[in-house]
């Protein structure tokens, strides 16, 4: 199966890869051959191939499993103009996934029953809603104070915990990280949070078949 | 912070703990033990939980196991031969 990569600008594919990429108008589809069946050795390849395009040009990367078609070839053609204002948008930046999670609730409060139990439950939810909260805006006071963007990651009602993702200039990237990892410190006890990057774009690269 | 300063992107080979391509090879060759515990709940209210211990390992090294399971110990050996 020959599977999507992502997308560049068709003037960025350097001579030496070519052959790996297949051409849309003013775009350039980066392609791979890989076995019909999914795996987890094949997404860590596809992330290898991601990285090893971004490392050459900017680039939108695709989900992982993305099957080549003409159908797909014609649509990113068609919305070149879409892919080429999200390709300067990424160019020169990274991004960072930050994931905040609350505390599972505490096997004391599955012992109680009735009553007691749904307000110890009701009340570890709110708890877990005013942290999630709380993270959300650091993040977005750090965003804001590093000139990065949030990308959209809508509340789930009941999750316990958040990804959030941002995309920055990378050379602001290493000093947003600790100031990141600053703020989220602050958190009440039994959050855990993990900041992680830097990674391509995914994030920012588009709805559909680009990531 | 699994945050890396050193390298332009975050690869798999820099999650040293427990990256996915250990993960594989760990499942494939030696199996995994997977032990938690499943909640159920309606409307953020815990209603049923359940333990779990579940084994997975690839059907090669299980019929090793099985295989091995199967040579009989010493101390019956000499129980037959003395019988």
């Amino acid at each position: 199966m020959i599977e999507l990569v992502g997308i560049l600008a068709a003037h960025a594919v350097p001579a030496e890869r070519t052959a790996e990429a297949m051409h849309c108008g003013a775009l350039a589809a980066a392609v791979r051959e890989v076995e019909p069946r999914s795996s987890l050795c094949g997404r860590a390849g596809h992330h290898a191939a991601v990285v090893g395009w971004c490392r050459v040009a900017d680039f939108l990367p695709a989900r992982a499993g993305t099957p080549v078609t003409d159908d797909l070839l014609a649509r990113i053609a068609r919305d070149s103009r879409r892919h080429l204002a999200r390709l300067a948008q990424v160019a020169g930046s990274i991004e960072i996934v930050v994931e905040v999670e609350g505390p599972a609730p505490g096997r004391t409060e599955a012992a109680v029953g009735g009553a007691s139990y749904l307000r110890a439950a009701a009340q570890h939810r709110a708890g877990i809603e005013a942290g999630l909260a709380a993270a959300r805006g650091q993040v977005e006071a750090c965003a804001a104070a590093f000139g990065a963007q949030l990308a959209h990651c809508p509340t789930v009602p009941g999750a316990r915990g958040r990804e959030m993702s941002l995309l920055v200039r990378r050379a602001a990237a290493p000093r947003l990280a600790t100031e990141l990892e600053r703020a989220l410190a602050t958190l009440p006890a039994g959050f855990a949070r993990r900041i992680s990057g830097p990674w391509p774009p995914y994030s920012f690269a588009s709805s559909g078949d680009v990531a | 912070m699994t945050w890396r300063n050193d390298v332009d992107f975050l690869e798999p080979a820099h999650l040293s703990h427990g990256s996915l391509l250990e993960l594989l090879n760990r499942l494939l060759d030696r199996g995994v033990l997977v032990w938690g515990d499943l909640r159920i709940s309606v409307a953020g209210v815990e209603l049923i939980e359940i333990g779990l211990k579940v084994m997975l390992v690839s059907t090669e090294t299980a019929e090793r196991w099985r295989a091995h399971s199967l040579v009989p110990r010493p101390q019956r050996t000499a129980e037959a031969s003395g019988a």
